[in-house]
């Protein structure tokens, strides 16, 4: 196990790479460099060259024309940028303040303490309910519990967010405060800008994750080794908790670390409902702005969290299946 | 709602233009026309000597408290006077000091931080700077320190030089570059300029929001490239803490020269891009004032009460609007019978009905808001112009007429624009006004900085919506239709004609404001018959909200002039 991790773990520098790279490459084949979009048309050539060699822009792209050997040979754009990263320097925003590494490091508790609510919520209602429904199999209550999570899956979260904005406003001219309150400074506000946006934001990862836990455990349930349970007279509650639950999991992990990973990614609309500053509403408005360092940083850092979110996944699954071995 | 009472006249401390020529063609050379109250030598106490431009505020200020405001859009570049042309400009006014003001509801000229303004003659200028205005006791991080001295006649040269020389600046420089030499720093308090030939617009330059005093030692653009994240300047407010996408915070300025103001201690502009966030946080009061964005949230938020407080809603006429743009180098809009359907085409009322609710207005080269319509063609005329008098199948059936005669019909249209909330749905309605007539219309939205910075400023487009920032003088709306265009240099809609370029160069150089008139009425007859390279299609109405106990807000006064309101203060 320890080797196979340290292989995943290796395997992550080429996928880093090909991902900054094809990063970096994409936004440099749009038309213009953001030195001749700030300048404008009416700018010389010498202005230009001025914004150029402030951003970095007068290095070359990819390669220099040099031997590897020499230090020429690294100071292009890429290499620069990447050296950088390395050292944990994504770079210098240009709309922002100060640098992209400080800039992410700011909005990841927004965005991290988002995903751990959501994720709360989302586990809380989704795994009890999947269980529920899937036990009491086409009962009224197993209907009621699709139907609550059929309208999750279809509620647009923009429009709950509205909702959630808007009507305690309008009856007791209720407003989460604005502004990041940070948890340890002040729970009570901390609590009060975080749950609403989580709860809906667990609205649909918890439908999924009911109907998942449901189908699953009905699966699980109908193999030979749970009859067999059953039928050396272990109890109905030994069976689902020590033989069928832990089993019907393992799609349910896939799907919440699927999750998990986009939810570090930034909530965009959650974000910008309840004027949350994470990382989600971060790269919006850079992609708006045509902010490169912000989108490259992002990019690498999303990457590195996909990749690490998979890694944990795939370790996860050799802990619930003991047949999963890797080598 | 309240829609009375805006555009009163206030006269104390100010110099009409007719009163500054006069002197000048009297050949008064010497004279100096100063602000004080009942004439004095210039000087004058710091409360009468410069004017406030806001009647006297009712009750008793009190000094203190943080005023939110809140906005939907964040700074386009930043906090930079000379490049920004967003959110930033409710913000960099109360940062730095400017020499004058020029009001666009008469075109009288207000002294700020120079105590004298002379015109020996009509192309010479020369300001005498107040020697009680210091810069602000703040140092910035990567800012040379400029430790808090007086402003001086050397800043205000720097500050132009910066201007012209900044290759980033939006707004145009003709003024500054080709029309004005360089300023001349006679003494520490006194500034020359002299004009290469008489101009008309030369103070509405000088007094317009941009040209800011900014500090010699900050103006330098290679050692301090940018300001965007603010400066030391000789404002009511200084520098507190900076997030361009979030929050600028901005606090009292002790040593502002009009003590005691400014009352508040404290303004944070919030940039909340959801509308809604906005509302709720204004019923709640966390936020102080906004503007809100169509009529049916002003109308709601009119209604609102709490706390033994009232919403207050002002809706004032609008000095920005809208226009269809043609480049008219490239088929069809190169023929004028097309660019005529295209005008036909367009339902103005339609627009003016979905777009603004039907606050808005239809409006010729010239807004009707400006100077109470004084520059504009009346409306009739107007609609008559664009085929307003005839009904809409009429219209429609002589646009497609027009298209059928000039071989343009099915034309394939790309038509772009920022995507800003009642800029898409324009564009939306254009685009299916057009196809009714036979074009084939395709939709590009771009962001707002894409489409001002790739799109416009390099004239590269086929049509364009435009949404116009508010242009205080004719000057700017005219000079769209010159075949230097807006930046002196060229046509971004590639139009040439030189009985419009000679129009508006009359216009430039008539003192007359009767003769000026009509030679602008004259122009504007002109460039409707052109039907392009600039459509426009309508004006707005302005929107405030804030709360009744945001006292002394004029939000009511037009265009930059209520960024220079400095006696507001918060009785909560």
């Amino acid at each position: 196990m320890r080797n196979y991790i340290l292989r995943r773990l290796l395997y992550l520098f080429p996928v880093l790479l090909f991902i900054s790279l094809a990063v970096f490459i994409l936004l440099r084949l749009v038309p213009g460099d953001v030195a001749e979009i700030l300048a404008g048309p009416y700018a010389s050539d010498q202005q230009i060259e001025q914004l150029r060699e402030r951003f970095g822009l007068d290095k070359p792209v990819l390669l220099a024309t040099a031997w590897p050997w020499t230090g020429e040979f690294w100071h292009t754009q890429y290499f620069e940028w990447m050296g950088s990263a390395l050292q944990g320097d994504l770079g210098e925003s240009i709309y922002l303040s100060q640098g992209v590494s400080a800039e992410l490091l700011d909005r990841l508790p927004v965005t991290a303490e988002l995903l751990i609510l959501t994720l709360i919520f989302t586990l809380l209602v989704g795994i009890p309910i999947g269980i529920v429904s899937a036990v009491w199999q086409n009962s009224p209550i197993d209907y009621l519990m699709r139907v609550g999570s059929i309208l999750g899956l279809s509620v647009p979260a923009f429009w709950l967010a509205t909702l959630a904005i808007i009507i305690p406003s309008l009856l007791w001219a209720y407003a989460p405060p604005l502004g990041y309150v940070a948890f340890f400074d002040d729970p009570w506000a901390n609590l009060r800008q975080f749950v609403p946006p989580a709860i809906i934001l667990s609205a649909t990862s918890a439908a999924i994750v009911m109907r998942l836990a449901r189908s699953s455990l009905l699966e699980v349930l109908r193999n030979d080794y749970i009859r067999t349970a059953r039928s050396k007279g272990l109890r109905e509650r030994t069976v689902m908790t020590r033989h069928a639950l832990k089993n019907s999991l393992i799609p349910v992990l896939t799907i919440v670390s699927l999750q998990i990973a986009g939810l570090l990614g930034g909530s965009v609309i959650i974000e910008l409902v309840f004027d949350l500053r994470g990382v989600g509403l971060m790269t919006f408005l850079a992609i708006l702005q045509r902010d490169y360092p912000v989108v490259q940083g992002v990019a690498l850092y999303i990457a590195v969290v996909f990749v690490l979110v998979n890694l944990t996944v795939d370790v996860a699954y050799a802990w619930l299946d003991p047949r999963i071995r890797y080598s | 709602m309240a829609t009375e009472g805006y555009w009163t006249r206030f006269q104390r401390g100010r110099i009409s233009r007719r009163r500054l020529l006069g002197a000048a063609g009297a050949g008064a050379a010497g004279l100096a026309l100063a602000a004080a109250c009942g004439g004095g030598d210039g000087g004058g106490t710091p409360g009468e000597a410069t004017a406030t431009p806001s009647a006297p505020a009712l009750g008793t200020p009190q000094p203190g408290d943080t005023l939110t405001i809140a906005s939907t859009a964040s700074p386009t570049f930043g906090l930079d006077p000379h490049t920004e042309v967003g959110l930033g400009g409710l913000i960099y006014p109360r940062l730095y000091g400017y020499m004058i003001h020029q009001d666009p509801r008469d075109e009288s000229i207000i002294l700020d931080q120079a105590q004298a303004l002379e015109q020996p003659t009509e192309d010479e200028y020369i300001f005498t700077l107040r020697d009680d205005v210091r810069y602000q006791a703040v140092t910035l991080p990567d800012m040379p320190d400029v430790g808090a001295r007086n402003i001086e006649a050397r800043d205000v040269v720097a500050s132009h030089r910066r201007l012209v020389d900044n290759p980033l600046v939006s707004a145009p420089k003709t003024l500054f570059r080709d029309i004005l030499d360089d300023p001349e720093a006679r003494d520490p308090r006194t500034v020359y300029f002299r004009t290469k030939a008489p101009y008309v617009y030369t103070l509405s330059g000088l007094g317009s929001i941009i040209y800011v005093i900014i500090p010699e030692e900050l103006a330098d653009l290679e050692t301090v490239p940018d300001l965007n994240f603010g400066g030391v300047g000789s404002g009511p407010y200084m520098v507190d803490s900076v997030d361009l996408q979030e929050e600028i915070r901005i606090r009292r300025n002790p040593d502002y020269f009009k003590q005691p103001l400014p009352y508040i201690d404290e303004i944070v502009f919030r940039v909340i891009p959801e509308p809604s966030t906005i509302e709720a946080n204004f019923r709640s009061q966390a936020i102080d004032a906004f503007a809100p964005t169509n009529t049916s949230q002003a109308q709601r938020v009119a209604q609102f009460t709490s706390g033994g407080h009232e919403a207050i809603v002002l809706e004032s006429p609008n000095l920005s609007y809208v226009s269809l743009g043609l480049n008219v180098s490239r088929a069809p809009f190169d023929d004028i019978r097309v660019r005529e359907a295209v005008s036909l085409a367009v339902d103005r009322d339609e627009l003016i009905e979905k777009v603004t609710q039907g606050t808005g207005a239809i409006l010729g080269p010239v807004n009707q808001h400006l100077r109470d319509g004084f520059w504009a063609l009346p409306e009739n005329e107007l609609r008559q112009a664009y085929g307003m008098d005839l009904s809409k199948e009429e219209r429609l059936q002589k646009a497609r007429d027009l298209i059928s005669a000039a071989g343009a019909g099915g034309a394939s249209i790309e038509l772009k624009f920022p995507q800003l909330t009642n800029i898409s749905q324009a564009a939306q309605l254009v685009q299916q006004q057009l196809i009714a007539v036979g074009f084939d219309v395709q939709l590009v939205g771009e962001s707002l900085i894409i489409w001002f910075i790739q799109t416009l400023r390099q004239g590269n487009f086929h049509a364009t919506i435009q949404a116009h920032l508010a242009y205080e003088t004719p000057s700017l709306p005219t000079r769209y239709f010159h075949s230097t265009g807006v930046p002196a240099t060229e046509s971004w809609h590639h139009y040439n004609n030189p009985q419009v370029d000679a129009l508006i160069e009359r216009h430039w150089i008539e003192f007359d404001e009767e003769v000026r008139r009509e030679t602008l009425l004259e122009l504007q007859r002109l460039i409707l018959s052109e039907h392009g390279p600039m459509l426009n299609l309508y004006t707005g109405k302005l929107r405030a909200a804030y709360w009744s106990y945001l006292n002394n807000w004029q939000r009511e006064l037009p265009g930059s002039m209520r960024q220079y309101v400095y006696d507001n203060w918060l009785e909560k």
